[in-house]
């Protein structure tokens, strides 16, 4: 029961509570930035797919 | 016009400087005098600061390549050392940790000119830099206090000069490790690869090692084998040399429990792989060398986190040990490809 939490042991456990929670953001952040920049890979290599093709028309 | 840096000299001189900023690391948190449960705390945020962020600051140094992220990094490092207050100084730390990472691993990419050789040799300096920190704080006495210093000021020397012969626009081209995959099945085998070997590494059976000596040659190992799987990429192929050198390391790792001589043999065979994982993401996204190598971290980190909580032993560790290695295995059989396949 958190009410009853003996005052000397609070800080660690909220300590080690923040720390736990901040690792599981940080990784959180991280697996997003992976997506994200795996994304922006794909956008800019069809992009640039998109513009070949296009001069290869415009060429024709 | 630009000098050139040569992919191998290039590759030596990052080799060191993360040789030097393991040594100020490792020998600055082994001598911090956390007790039992405060080092188990500051390990895991250590990990937790110093590898996950390197996928941001790696992201950041392809997107704005004239950052100087190197001597930022040893800067921080050394300021870490000289700080009289320890909160602030392991943060510091980590920081420094993560810049010069990724400016170590940004320049030797964009300089191998397609070799791996550099990228293996560069992770090497590492191993031998962690092992040399903590020795270092056991025995080192007022050494303790300016090898690190001296260390880093020589990788600051050899930095500076170094990132303004380099061109800043180059790009990672020239790798041809990568299998014809989707770039999102790649990263996430890559990634997976990567935690696999992170945890076996924690795996490893090694009764033998007893002594400061043996432990020396232990990390010794694992950063020839850093360097070599590398170099052998190169020559052999990325695929025939991490498949092969993975379930090659499995006989000697089982069986050298008790012999260190097999045991070193397999150690070395199984860190062959550092090198090749960077090197088939860096095929797929050639002008993002820093989120390739920001990916490994992470992947590092996430292989090492349950290592925290739960360390396998007994028949556990050899069951662990050869699934897992398998795996790895089979997931570079499907990720990676040798030059010749090109062709």
């Amino acid at each position: 029961m958190i009410f009853a939490l003996d005052v000397a042991v609070a800080p660690m456990v909220i300590g080690s509570l923040a720390i736990f929670l901040g690792i599981a953001a940080a990784i959180a952040l991280a697996v997003v930035l992976i997506v994200v920049g795996c994304k922006r890979h794909k956008k800019k290599k069809t992009a640039a797919q998109e513009a070949v093709k296009n001069k290869e028309a415009d060429s024709l | 016009m630009k000098h050139r840096i040569g992919a191998g000299g290039c590759g030596a001189i990052y080799a060191y400087v993360h040789f030097a900023m393991e040594v100020a690391c490792f020998s600055w948190l082994r001598s911090a005098g956390f007790d039992a449960a405060e080092a188990w705390t500051f390990s895991l945020a250590y990990d937790a600061l110093a590898f996950l962020p390197q996928i941001a600051f790696g992201m950041l140094a392809d997107r704005f390549p004239k950052l100087r992220f190197g001597p930022a990094g040893l800067l921080l490092l050394l300021a870490a050392l000289l700080s009289p207050w320890r909160i602030p100084a392991f943060l510091a730390l980590t920081v420094g940790n993560c810049l010069t990472h990724v400016a170590g691993a940004e320049a030797t990419l964009r300089g191998a000119r397609g070799k791996m050789g550099p990228a293996g040799i560069f992770v090497g300096g590492g191993s031998i830099g962690v092992i040399t920190g903590q020795l270092l704080a056991a025995h080192g006495g007022t050494l303790l206090r300016w090898l690190p210093i001296a260390l880093l000021l020589l990788a600051l020397a050899a930095v500076t000069p170094l990132q303004s012969l380099r061109d800043p626009l180059e790009t990672a081209e020239g790798f041809h490790a990568a299998a014809p995959r989707g770039d999102g099945t790649l990263i996430l085998l890559t990634l997976l690869t990567v935690i696999f070997r992170a945890y076996v590494a924690y795996a490893i059976p090694t009764a033998w090692n007893k002594t400061e000596w043996q432990s020396l040659l232990l990390f010794v190992g694992m950063g020839l084998g850093k360097a070599l799987g590398g170099i052998l990429a190169d020559r052999l192929g990325a695929r025939r040399t991490a498949v092969g050198s993975l379930l090659l390391s499995l006989p000697f790792l089982a069986l050298g429990n008790e012999r260190m001589i097999l045991s070193l043999i397999g150690v070395a065979l199984f860190s062959m792989t550092m090198a090749i994982s960077l090197g088939v993401l860096v095929t797929a996204f050639p002008e993002r060398p820093g989120y390739c190598f920001g990916v490994t971290t992470v992947g590092l980190f996430l292989g090492t986190l349950p290592a925290f909580f739960y360390r396998p032993t007994g028949a556990a560790q050899t069951v662990i040990l050869i699934a897992l290695t398998l795996a790895a295995a089979l997931l570079f059989a499907f990720t990676a490809k040798n030059r010749e396949e090109d062709k």
